[in-house]
């Protein structure tokens, strides 16, 4: 460090300590004392004066600056304002005096030091963005090796040691002591600055603080303080656009904010705002005061502002980190370049929402089409959860069955929504992106190139398998491979270091892990197979351990769905998937696996392998149908498969890469064959762009709404529906003869996706349906009101809808289109869910039932359950019957299911929590 | 080492998963049951009667017979609605007669029953008219009505009723002498639900001598009868899926010629053999023939037996099969049995005043006992036991004109139906096997 030379005439100088609450100024005053160049006198500026004996044996203390320099004998020339935690080398003043002196500077600040770490910067000035947000230019931690020993102008000071001419801080009307820290040195900065004053720091002057953490910027007051400090210092018209803008940018951060898991956001935001409106008398005040506002002295201010918004700019940096930064990323101050969106990690970003959006534009402007499972919503989530935490089971004719797990995850992320309509669309587009990311993430984590990253989330979320689940309309498999990648991308992680960083890892894995068993439930082992592949491929032990463990604290989300069905029947049960992929699909996919496989090096060799073995595994699962695997298994290889896929286009693309110079000509050129045959792959994924759904098929069921918008006062009757298979919304039951048929409450909507094992009404019904196609029935209309059926719905060519040819009273209804060669019939005899005996029909209010109170009783045209009620339960054939007293009939419930619907969701949200205290404890660590 | 591994995973995986055949669809548990596979007519829970006439000079009467109890519904459709409806109970020692139900014109009901199965027959009797026959219950996936003719003097119409819910859109195929006819009148006939369309025959196909219909249906269905008038005497049967083995207990009687009008869609050619049995039990000569596919054949079964005779007809394919008898004054028809049963119900007998006689066709070889047991509306029954010597016809006479049916038994397999003839117009008819 230089010794800079005494000042040419000796200037005076008034030391000032702005003291803070409760502070003790001890230090900054023992460090005043030993300046080289000495001070006239030495003032603290608080809020309260203390009593007479203290101050008598203690400095000067005044409440304003004008109070501070009338205690002070002559005229002085410049104030030295240091913050009460500050304290300053003997020579630090001399350095502020000669700078100012020899640049004619108005303020001059010093650099900042750590007072734990003197070795650590912690701040050297910098420029803002307009909203006065500050920039300081240092990484976390950053050594002082005299890299900023340069004499700069700047936007901002931090006020720990500020050399203030005092003409000017007299003509600038004094200090703002509402203001915080930061904001207190911005104000002093802006309004010096505006009157034409140069602020520069000076690096020889050196001081030290104590750090005040990365996050203090975005402090709630913080915030309120920079506002304050706009509404003082901007002109009129520049205000007219700043405001609206930065109104906007807090909303998108708080937004933001509030999805990473800080639910303070909101709030900060505000009390921001309201707080500015509370102190708005004493800004405009303030503003008066100010010597000159103008278009002008704006435009000095942007000279040492950057563009945009450096909050907006911190989060494209973090979304960008997410999706490309890798170990090979650039330092993380490159967050607030000018250029960030020149960097490679930005492009990513910008690709991989591109991507997200051409595959889902369709559903994010036009809604989910409704086929297969791609069901609405339930209208009301909290009844839905109802139903979920052990109610009644609303497919066919209801049963006490708990639901399949995605019916909850549905409901649950609905609720949290505010239970909109376009929930779902929301949920799938959401699902691609996290899925898109989870991907790039993972493929990051394996040390691959960000091409190979992008290709590969593109390939896992429209390749061959997912193509295939979506072409059949499976929803659920889409929704599922929103969480597995981040899951897979936990498992292949470096070991943390400390038991909380296993704590949080563990719970990250194993939420993702559920956000994907949730959905497709086999899916849950699909970590834990790869762990034991990564394990191999890495040859460490510990990527089993995490995937093992993170499919252990997934399971509960399957609760209390799999304590009800049993993993056997889990296993075996529903129309199994069999995927048969085109050959233009299938062999570019075998050959960049087998040939990055045998001829690549390093990570993407290790990446192809695990590829290989889990895509062919699960592909062998997926087509296992014929071995009793049954829709869940097969759905889960398929999700295998995708991740499968994936890896091995990523391994084939950096095969190439991975080979050196040593390396035969041959190798290298069928490592670029295998590079070719990747692109290939990923070029198949633009299948999907086209019709930007996803590949989900076209809207089928909008027809089956004529159950609605034909209703009678009580609502939607239920309807019978049969078809071929494939034209049947989720899942079907087939009679003896093979034919397909199934039931809808109405409202077609996801929690009826899913049947519960057939019961004695649903046998009864099967019994009626055969005796029908049999031809032995002249009016099934009659026989099926007992079902509250008022609707024979054909989507397709059905033996039912042939006997439907020559009956008596259903009522065939001309126009209605719900399929080829289909029709719709009405059933001419009154047909209702539940009827009081004296004929009054009740309302299907979801669970529940609820009509007009009377005497007598009420028959639920459900399965027949003992805890129907209120009141004395009486069997009625294969239904039931209940007190019509009451205006409302419930199922019980089933308690040993609702606890485990709860158990559930708490372990949800713990693993949820530990996600979040991790990620806030990194926030804190964070630059600013 | 990994590397290899790992590609000897995926190999053998590879190669499993390519090696496995598509899920199987879960296979039926029980027969799966198509409607032209239907068993033959027995008693069912509903019946369609698309004909019956009633005016001032005729009278029509619908008998109504149960397996047991059972409670029925006559509803009479017209104009696309119900206009009229019957009820009544039956038990099983009687049989219901509903008389000219309708008052004026021809008309179309349906009877279903409630709590068993029936049968029902219709007979028209007055001025020029002595018709009937049994309605039907099964809808098969093609009706066939052979038997036909245009000629000079002569009245053909297909009646063609739609009890249903469905507008039924049909298509007709004609055989005649000259082979197969074509049409635009034959094709894509609707017929709207709960009505009955009409179709005139004598004015689309004029001046055939035998004409035989296949009505096919192209959606929905209907019932089809054929109302064959010669100016002395109307003769009525229904429409009958095909079968490849008939029974005619009514297939001549004195003073009429009989005809055995046989049809065949299909596209080959049906071989049959045609077997008569008299009430001599004699050795009657067998005839062979062959029906063009598709096509029709007439055979003469004139002069096989100077005494009332039964028929057998079997092919080595399925078939639609009509015996029409004429006189010079009279003219009658009916369909055949398309099984044997130990059990009949005979609707009818007992309207005409007359009298009727009711035959029985023991194919086999061996001599059956049979019970016949009258019934009336009034449970009044009358049971007779005769026997039936093997490969015979017997006829028995019904002279007790509350007769509404009769149910007979026997140990062993065999055939009955019913004739009747009043001032030289004469008709058949059939029964229907229960049990």
């Amino acid at each position: 460090m230089t010794q800079p030379s005494p000042p040419s005439s000796k200037q005076r100088v008034l030391a000032l300590v702005v003291a803070r609450r409760g502070d003790d100024i001890a230090d900054v005053l023992a460090s005043i004392e030993p300046q080289v160049y000495e001070v006239e006198d030495v003032v603290v500026i608080a809020d309260r004066r203390p009593d007479s004996a203290a101050e008598a044996a203690g400095p000067k203390t005044a409440r304003r600056l004008s109070e501070a320099l009338d205690m002070v004998d002559g005229q002085v020339d410049y104030l030295w304002m240091l913050d009460s935690r500050t304290t300053a080398r003997p020579d630090a003043l001399a350095a502020l005096i000669e700078t100012a002196e020899s640049l004619e500077a108005s303020v001059v600040g010093s650099k900042v030091l750590d007072s734990d770490q003197p070795d650590r910067l912690l701040s050297v000035g910098g420029p803002t963005d307009v909203f006065g947000f500050p920039y300081t230019g240092l990484e976390r931690g950053e050594i002082d090796q005299e890299q900023f020993d340069v004499i700069r102008d700047v936007a901002f000071l931090e006020p720990a040691s500020l050399l203030v001419r005092r003409d000017l801080a007299e003509g600038l009307g004094g200090l703002d002591h509402t203001l915080p820290y930061l904001s207190f040195g911005l104000d002093i900065c802006q309004r010096a600055r505006v009157v034409g004053g140069r602020v520069v720091v000076t690096p020889g002057s050196e001081v030290f603080s104590r750090s005040s953490g990365a996050q203090r910027p975005t402090t709630w007051r913080e915030q309120a303080g920079r506002l304050r400090t706009m509404l003082k210092t901007y002109s009129l018209v520049t205000l007219l656009w700043v405001l609206p803008a930065l109104f906007l940018v807090g909303l998108a951060t708080w937004l933001y904010r509030l999805a990473k898991g800080v639910l303070t956001g909101p709030v900060d935001w505000i009390r921001t705002w309201a707080w500015n409106l509370l102190y708005l008398p004493s800004t405009l005040q303030a503003r008066r005061r100010a010597p000159t506002t103008s278009m002008e002295s704006d435009a000095e201010l942007f000279r040492f502002q950057v563009r945009g918004s450096l909050e907006l700019r911190e989060i494209a940096a973090e979304l960008g980190a997410l999706l490309g930064a890798g170990a090979e990323q650039e330092a993380p101050d490159d967050r607030a370049s000018p250029a960030f969106w020149q960097r490679p990690d930005f492009i990513t970003t910008v690709l991989g929402v591109a991507l997200v959006l051409v595959l889902t534009r369709s559903i994010i402007a036009e809604g989910l089409p409704a086929i297969g499972y791609v069901l609405p919503l339930a209208e009301s989530a909290w009844d839905t959860l109802r139903a979920y935490a052990g109610g009644w089971h609303p497919g066919g004719l209801g049963s006490p069955e708990p639901m399949h797990p995605s019916v909850g995850a549905t409901a649950a992320i609905q609720f949290l929504l505010g239970g909109g309509g376009g929930a779902a669309g929301i949920l799938t587009v959401g699902a691609v992106a996290s899925g898109v990311a989870g991907m790039v993430a993972l493929i990051r984590r394996l040390g691959l190139s960000r091409g190979a990253r992008l290709v590969a989330g593109a390939v896992f979320i429209a390749g061959f398998p997912a193509l295939w689940l979506a072409g059949e309309g499976y929803w659920p498999g889409l929704l599922a491979l929103g969480g597995l990648p981040w899951s897979l991308a936990g498992v292949a992680g470096p070991d943390p270091e400390t038991g909380r960083g296993w704590m949080g890892r563990l719970g990250r894995v194993g939420f993702a892990t559920a956000a994907s068993a949730a959905f497709v439930p086999l899916s849950i082992v699909i970590p834990v197979f790869f762990g034991l592949v990564w394990a191999v491929v890495a040859r460490r032990s510990r990527p089993l351990v995490v995937g093992a463990a993170g499919s252990v604290l997934a399971l509960p989300v399957l609760l209390p769905w799999l304590s009800g069905r049993g993993l056997a029947d889990v296993l075996s049960s529903g129309a199994p998937f069999h995927p048969d992929p085109s050959w233009w699909v299938a062999i570019p996919l075998l050959a960049a696996g087998t040939v990055a496989a045998a001829v690549a090096r390093g990570h993407p060799l290790s990446v192809a392998v695990a590829g290989v073995v889990i895509g062919s595994v699960g592909f062998l699962v997926a087509r296992a149908g014929s071995l009793g695997a049954g829709q869940e298994t097969t759905a889960a290889g398929l999700i295998a498969a995708a991740a499968g896929a994936a890896l091995v286009v990523a391994g084939a693309l950096d095969a190439p890469a991975s080979l050196g110079i040593d390396v035969s000509l041959l190798r290298t050129a069928t490592a670029y064959a295998a590079m070719a045959a990747a692109i290939l792959v990923g070029l198949t994924t633009l299948i999907a762009a086209p019709a930007g759904r996803m590949g989900l098929p076209d809207d089928r069921f909008a027809a089956f709404a004529f159950a609605s918008s034909r209703a009678e006062a009580h609502g939607p009757d239920r309807v019978l529906l049969t078809g071929p298979a494939e034209t049947l919304p989720g899942q079907h039951r087939v009679l003896p003869d093979g034919t397909p048929y199934r039931l809808i409450g109405g409202v077609l909507d996801y929690p009826q996706a899913w049947l519960p094992e057939a019961r004695l009404g649903d046998e009864v019904l099967e019994e009626t349906l055969v005796g029908l196609i049999g031809g032995e029935e002249l009016r099934p209309g009659e026989l099926l009101a007992r079902f509250g059926i008022r609707w024979v719905a054909a989507s397709g060519p059905s033996p039912i809808a042939d006997a439907l040819s020559a009956q008596l009273d259903m009522r065939p209804l001309a126009g209605l289109f719900v399929g080829d060669s289909a029709g719709v019939w009405e059933n001419d005899v009154p047909a209702y869910r539940a009827m009081t005996d004296q004929g009054v029909a009740w309302s299907w209010v979801a669970p529940d039932y609820a009509g007009r109170s009377s005497g007598g009783s009420v028959r639920i045209a459900e399965n027949a359950d003992h805890r129907w009620g209120p009141g004395a339960w009486q069997q009625d054939g294969w239904a039931n019957r209940v007190p019509a007293e009451a205006g409302v009939a419930t199922f019980g419930g089933v308690g040993s299911f609702r606890f485990q619907a709860r158990a559930a969701a708490v372990i949800v949200i713990l693993l949820v929590g530990l996600s979040l205290v991790r990620a806030r404890r990194e926030a804190e660590d964070e630059p600013v | 080492m990994t590397r290899v591994l790992g590609l000897v995973v995926a190999a053998l995986a590879v190669v499993v998963a390519i090696t496995q055949p598509a899920p199987v669809p879960p296979v039926p548990t029980v027969e799966a049951t198509s409607r032209s596979e239907a068993p033959p007519g027995g008693a069912s829970h509903f019946t369609h009667c698309p004909w019956s006439r009633s005016d001032s000079l005729r009278n029509s009467a619908y008998s109504v017979m149960g397996e047991g109890p059972a409670g029925f519904d006559l509803s009479f459709l017209e104009g696309g609605s119900v206009e009229d409806r019957i009820s009544g109970r039956i038990d099983s020692d009687t049989a219901a007669r509903v008389e000219n139900p309708r008052p004026v014109g021809a008309s179309a009901a349906l009877v279903e029953f409630s709590g068993g199965l029936g049968a029902v027959g219709v007979v028209a009797a007055g001025e020029g008219l002595l018709a009937g026959d049994l309605c039907s219950g099964r809808i098969p996936d093609s009706w066939h009505l052979p038997g036909g003719s245009t000629l000079e003097g002569e009245s053909l119409v297909l009646r063609l009723f739609n009890p249903f819910t469905t507008d039924a859109r049909i298509d007709l195929w004609a055989f005649s002498e000259l082979g197969i006819e074509a049409g635009e009148a034959l094709e894509g006939l609707t017929v709207p639900a709960r009505r009955t369309r009409v179709v005139a025959l004598e004015e689309i196909l004029p001046r055939r001598e035998s004409l035989s219909i296949v009505v096919r249906p192209v959606l929905g269905s209907v019932i089809p009868a054929m109302v064959f008038a010669t100016g002395m005497d109307t003769a009525v049967w229904p429409g009958t899926g095909a079968g490849d083995g008939w029974e005619f207990p009514v297939a001549g009687a004195v003073g009429l010629r009989s005809d055995l009008v046989l049809t065949n869609e299909a596209s080959i050619p049906v071989n049959f053999v045609i077997e008569a049995f008299d009430e001599l039990g004699a050795l009657l000569p067998a005839q062979v023939g062959r029906i063009e596919g598709p096509g029709q054949a007439r055979v003469s079964l004139e002069g096989l037996s100077s005494s009332g005779f039964g028929v057998r007809v079997t092919g080595d394919g399925s078939f639609g099969a009509v015996i029409v008898a004429r006189s010079e004054t009279g003219i009658a028809a009916t369909v055949g049995a398309r099984t044997t049963a130990t059990e009949w119900l005979v609707p009818g007998p007992g309207v005409v005043s007359s009298g009727s006689r009711l035959r029985f066709l023991n194919a086999g070889v061996t001599e059956l006992t049979v019970t016949y047991r009258t019934l009336t509306p009034e449970g009044r029954t009358r049971a007779n036991v005769i026997s039936i010597p093997p490969i015979s016809v017997r006829t028995v006479h019904i002279a007790a004109p509350e007769v509404a049916g009769v149910r007979v038994t026997s140990d062993g397999p065999l055939t009955v139906g019913w004739l009747s003839a009043v001032s030289g117009r004469a008709m058949f008819s059939g029964a229907i096997p229960s049990g």
